[in-house]
């Protein structure tokens, strides 16, 4: 393989990097703030596709545009996810809440399948499918769109944990959830907030699956998966770890698929078989929390 | 005493009980003919097919039964979801045969399960008219029984074709062919079939092959390692999901092919801005010149608003054909109901159709299949030349020629 094909690889996986940060970081923070490991993400993940796909069919609204609706929308669902679900099972042992969650994401499944059917749908939107040239890089518009996206929301999610208020009481809450009450923070309303947070975040992440990829009720399977990747392989609820782990799962799967014969077939593989390693070196993952 | 869980326990089976009551009263019409149903309803990547089927065959049974049923009776259908998963169609086969005791089981998609299924229920010899399961190991278990009927052409159908008309339609014949297929059943066998019948008919081209796995966010890199090829055939064996994502990476990833071929390229919502000058084999096309085509698909498109896929004619025919096996047979009597199939012969969607003896199946349907191309957003069919509506548009425009 020449040069150019190895430096765009290279490239792919950066973008798709960025990708999996935005499908992860949702779940990353359900679980640094609740520890529930939420099993059902990548189908809130599929409700924001479906929700892109009717605001564009039935109001005409631009993918991109449709964001911050797509955001309030998703915000919603996890609030109601958490009024419902979460709440009652915040002090019941992991495996309940696994399971609980695992009900979820099969009722979720089901409710988009009766709602919309199986048919896989796509959206046509002619800007997405242009491309940029950048020396031997191609890239893509609708990757382009995905990265900054990613990296937007991403960078955008850290300076609220960092520098807002409201950020100060989910990190304090995230650390110590009854210091942080005897300090004054309403513990059960961050809560909330954070799981309204996960899904919106979620929601954004099917945005970008609804303009790159297809709409069907199971769209979300695989990015669970993907997701649980790089969470356990950065440390479950450690942002830099998720960053890092997007950046190792997207460059190792691209240069695998790209360089090995059959790479294409051992790319997901070697994916774990990473995960697997360094979980031996390092069982609490790259990065502590 | 906490009486919540009692209340709760007590909910639950007042629910299911009036779920089965209702259920068991549809299922249970004393004055119908009961046609068994197996199909993938409810499960990731099986469930548009298995749902476009289930479209066709009601629309089957509603046209059947306004003309007054099969030996005087309404058909029914009795619907299993095997949510396509071998153990849970081995269930509700069985169920069907053994308590609901229909006298066919029409169904199945993908080969996995229906091997895994038939092998299981070969010991009741039920009479099965199996919709999908292209791949040779099905047809090795069972394609020689009595009982067993088949509609989808076999993997050397399919590859057959394929073969036919990359020889002797494309100028000049293309020599290098890269593969790219999903690594389960389909994708493997199709691609052994694609690399052993091409040497069997001494085809002058190179083939390279990469399996990927169905259903991944991003195939830029087996896209690479084919622009690395330079194949003037890029031929994908995948599923709808994973086409509009291959056609993406690889106009990120400016990759030119000649051509891009897939299987069944024809599905509602094909993602035409990236997807055009694509062609492929498929096994039926709304855009036939058939009476019977064209009907069906302007009722199909009255009814559901768009084309149908061709799941949805392939099993509107089954129910036609299943019918009219019935009414020859005179009754739901086994060796009669086989005889009665065996005599079946009708136009319908598909062309005229019967159950035919070939390679080793005794009953099969379809083993004819069409090549189209997208062009402009339509799609031209291509092959067989009876069929013919334009010409293969080869090389096709590049990425840049079609504006970037």
């Amino acid at each position: 393989m020449n040069v150019d094909l190895l430096v765009q690889a290279v490239a792919n996986g950066v973008l798709l990097a960025g990708f999996y940060a935005l499908v992860t970081l949702g779940l990353n923070l359900l679980f640094g703030v609740l520890e529930i490991t939420n099993f059902a993400h990548g189908d809130l993940i599929m409700m924001g596709a479906y929700a892109t796909l009717w605001l564009n069919r039935l109001a005409g609204v631009d993918p991109i545009a449709s964001i911050p609706m797509v955001f309030l929308i998703l915000f919603g669902v996890g609030l109601a996810v958490y009024l419902l679900f979460f709440k009652p099972i915040l002090k019941a042992p992991a495996h309940n809440q696994i399971a609980l969650t695992f009900g979820l994401s099969v009722f979720l499944q089901s409710l988009a399948l009766i709602a919309w059917g199986s048919d896989l749908r796509t959206l046509d939107i002619p800007y997405v499918s242009k491309t940029v040239s950048i020396g031997p890089v191609t890239l893509g518009y609708g990757r382009l769109i995905a990265f900054s996206i990613a990296a937007a929301f991403t960078l955008g999610f850290f300076a609220f944990l960092k520098w807002s208020k409201l950020g100060y009481a989910v990190r304090a809450v995230s650390q110590d959830p009854e210091a942080a009450s005897l300090l004054g923070v309403n513990v059960n309303r961050i809560y909330a907030l954070v799981s309204g947070l996960a899904a919106a975040l979620g929601g954004v992440a099917g945005v970008l699956v609804a303009i790159n990829l297809y709409i069907h009720p199971y769209v979300g399977v695989e990015l669970t998966l993907k997701a649980f990747s790089v969470v356990i392989l950065g440390g479950m609820g450690s942002y830099v770890g998720m960053l890092v782990a997007s950046l190792v799962l997207g460059i190792s799967e691209s240069l695998v698929g790209a360089l090995f014969p059959q790479g294409s077939g051992l790319a997901p593989g070697v994916a774990f078989a990473i995960i697997v390693l360094v979980l031996a070196l390092k069982p609490e993952g790259l990065f502590r929390r | 005493m906490d009486w919540k869980p009692l209340v709760a326990v007590v909910a639950i089976l007042v629910i299911l009980g009036g779920i089965y009551y209702i259920y068991s009263g549809r299922e249970k019409g004393p004055e119908s003919v009961r046609i068994g149903i197996v199909l993938p309803l409810s499960t990731a990547s099986f469930a548009s097919a298995g749902q476009e089927c289930y479209r066709g065959m009601q629309m089957a049974v509603e046209e059947i039964n306004s003309n007054g049923g099969v030996l005087g009776k309404p058909i029914e259908l009795v619907v299993k979801d095997d949510k396509g998963d071998p153990n849970t169609a081995i269930t509700v086969a069985t169920d069907l045969i053994t308590n609901e005791q229909v006298p066919i089981i029409v169904g199945f998609y993908s080969s996995t399960v229906t091997y895994a299924t038939m092998n299981a229920i070969k010991q009741y010899q039920p009479i099965v008219f199996v919709m999908g399961a292209s791949s040779v190991k099905v047809e090795s278990l069972v394609g020689k029984e009595r009982w067993f009927f088949h509609m989808h052409p076999w993997d050397y159908h399919r590859q057959g074709t394929v073969i036919d008309y990359f020889l002797h339609y494309i100028e000049p014949t293309p020599q290098k062919i890269f593969v790219a297929y999903e690594d389960g059943v389909y994708g493997s066998t199709s691609y052994s079939y694609f690399v052993n019948m091409s040497r069997e008919v001494g085809a002058p081209w190179d083939i390279k092959g990469e399996p990927f796995k169905s259903g991944s966010s991003d195939f830029s890199a087996i896209i690479l390692k084919a622009k690395d090829y330079d194949p003037d055939v890029f031929y994908i064996v995948g599923y709808p999901a994973d086409y509009p994502v291959f056609f993406r990476n690889a106009k990120e990833n400016d990759f030119n092919p000649k051509l891009i071929f897939i299987v069944a390229p024809e599905f509602p919502e094909y993602p035409k801005d990236i997807g055009d000058y694509v062609a492929g084999v498929d096994v039926w096309s709304p855009y036939l010149d058939i009476p019977q085509a064209k009907d069906f698909v302007a009722k199909f498109q009255s009814q559901y608003g768009r084309l149908p896929e061709y799941w949805a004619p392939f099993c509107y025919t089954a129910i036609k054909m299943v019918a009219q096996g019935i009414e020859k047979a005179g009754s739901l009597d086994r060796e009669a109901l086989i005889s009665g199939l065996e005599s079946v012969q009708m136009d319908s969607p598909l062309g005229p159709v019967s159950f035919k003896q070939t390679g080793n199946t005794l009953h099969q349907v379809v083993d004819k299949l069409y090549v189209v191309q997208w062009q402009g957003g339509t799609v031209v069919i291509l092959y067989p030349d009876e069929f013919k509506t334009g010409e293969l548009i080869y090389p096709v425009p590049t990425w840049a020629e079609r504006g970037g």
